[in-house]
């Protein structure tokens, strides 16, 4: 395989010991961890990743892992400008890295919200770069920093390569996690029938004669699949069901 | 000069993304001849709906369209993985954050002949440092390109050589490769100087709409 691995012999040292890290990963919470360390190696400010359409994710809400304080977090949140970030969408338009000092901030919301970045320490140089999975898995990681514009350009110029690198390592290792974590679940045919038609609105007597179970069979594998998505109840089972793709029942 | 175009802006740019479509089927279904669909006279595949990156050369004084490449990560879906994978033996693949495919390199007849002193056509030469100029500010270390023998001809003629990686393998008529392109400013160099290109060769208006100047 032609892999990511060809790299610059000055930077190969520091790229591989966070790809290592990144490797090594046990659980998603650490990615956070492993991001931090990878701004400091790189002299970055912050690293924010936001991946989309990520299996086993929701599809309407972002996967957000970001090196950010949470008072950002919050804010950019309560403000919703995920649906107005320049970066955000031109990210998801195009393929080229977007430098934040080429978005055009003529608009008078997006010029407050890169103030209120800069404020909150989010930092006053960024990069986004946008990353194409195998299945449809989309991503953006942007890579933020405190410096000049000229150190900043030198910076680019000298660790493009590695942020490219880096950004699909991020979405990978996210992509990873989501699926160890959920590992439980892959649900039998029985199980995801009987929730389908759960889902479906019917009870039990009646899902028991469609898929010519017995009553007592039905509630067995309806009670199992509590079990393996981790829910209360039934509207709860079914909810998570949907959201993780696991049965698709008509609107 | 080479204007950039996100497939995501194929409706904004419709005067210069049909012409590219237009040369697309002269070039491989009328020329070469290769089983591409063609409708009302414009050449398209499923690719063009991954919403790829497209460099399209335009000469600046006429706004007359003379040739076009198109950019996919390999990191999803693109040519080699899901239609030539038979090129790369042993199941090889190249899937790389470094790497990029460039495919469907098309020019349009009228721009086809060498400039005076020239092996190649400057529009030829121009989209070879488009390749390595977008390639250099995106961090990749090379493009990946399934081509004939026939461009083999054209690559070395602009100081832009491939390193074989897969085939030769005879699909429809053609003798067909696939190999690596290195993506630095030596190369850079060589190819402005095999075409006699002195500065970039990226629209200034589109390098400033689109990326990280």
């Amino acid at each position: 395989m032609y892999d990511a691995n060809i790299f610059i012999d000055r930077n190969a040292d520091r790229f591989h010991t966070i790809i290592d890290r990144f490797d090594n990963l046990q659980k998603a919470e650490d990615i956070r961890t492993v991001l931090h360390e990878a701004a400091t190696a790189y002299g970055l400010e912050h690293i924010a990743y936001a991946g989309f359409n990520i299996p086993n994710q929701k599809r309407q809400t972002p996967y957000l892992s970001v090196t950010y304080t949470d008072e950002w977090v919050k804010h950019y949140t309560d403000r919703s400008y995920i649906e107005i970030d320049p970066v955000i969408s031109q990210g998801m338009r195009s393929i080229l890295p977007i430098d934040w000092n080429d978005v055009d901030r003529t608009s008078k919301t997006i010029r407050q919200m890169f103030d209120e970045a800069e404020q909150a320490g989010v930092g006053r140089q960024g990069i986004s770069i946008p990353v194409r999975g195998r299945n449809g898995d989309r991503a953006i990681c942007c890579l933020t920093a405190n410096m000049r514009d000229h150190e900043w350009k030198l910076l680019k110029r000298h660790f493009m390569r590695d942020f490219q690198a880096l950004s699909v390592y991020i979405h990978y290792s996210v992509v990873k996690s989501t699926n160890t974590d959920m590992k439980e679940v892959p649900l039998s045919k029985r199980e995801s029938q009987c929730l389908y038609w759960a889902a479906c609105g019917k009870t039990a007597d009646e899902i028991a004669i469609i898929l010519g179970l017995t009553r007592r069979g039905v509630r067995f594998h309806l009670s199992n699949s509590l079990i393996k998505l981790d829910a209360v109840n039934i509207a709860q089972a079914t909810s998570k069901a949907i959201a993780m793709e696991l049965i698709n029942p008509p609107e | 000069m080479i204007t950039l175009i996100n497939g995501s802006e194929r409706n904004e740019f419709s005067f210069i993304v049909n012409e590219m479509h237009k040369i697309r089927a002269q070039v491989f279904r009328d020329r070469l001849m290769w089983d591409v669909s063609v409708e009302n006279g414009l050449e398209r595949d499923e690719f063009d709906d991954e919403n790829p990156l497209y460099l399209v050369s335009v000469d600046e004084n006429s706004g007359i369209v003379q040739g076009s490449l198109r950019l996919l990560p390999t990191t999803g879906p693109n040519m080699l993985r899901d239609v030539f994978p038979i090129l790369l033996e042993d199941g090889n693949v190249v899937e790389s954050a470094n790497i990029w495919e460039v495919s469907r390199f098309a020019i349009a007849q009228h721009a086809e002949l060498p400039s005076a002193g020239r092996k190649l056509s400057y529009v030829t030469g121009e989209l070879l440092a488009g390749i390595v100029e977008v390639g250099l500010t995106s961090g990749l270390s090379e493009v990946v390109a399934v081509f004939d023998s026939r461009m083999i001809r054209i690559l070395r003629s602009g100081g832009y050589p491939p390193e074989i990686i897969g085939g030769p393998k005879k699909i429809g008529v053609c003798m067909t490769y696939a190999g690596l392109f290195e993506i630095s400013e030596e190369k850079l160099k060589d190819i402005r100087e095999a075409c006699g290109i002195k500065h970039s060769v990226l629209d200034p208006q589109s390098t400033k709409r689109l990326f990280a100047a």
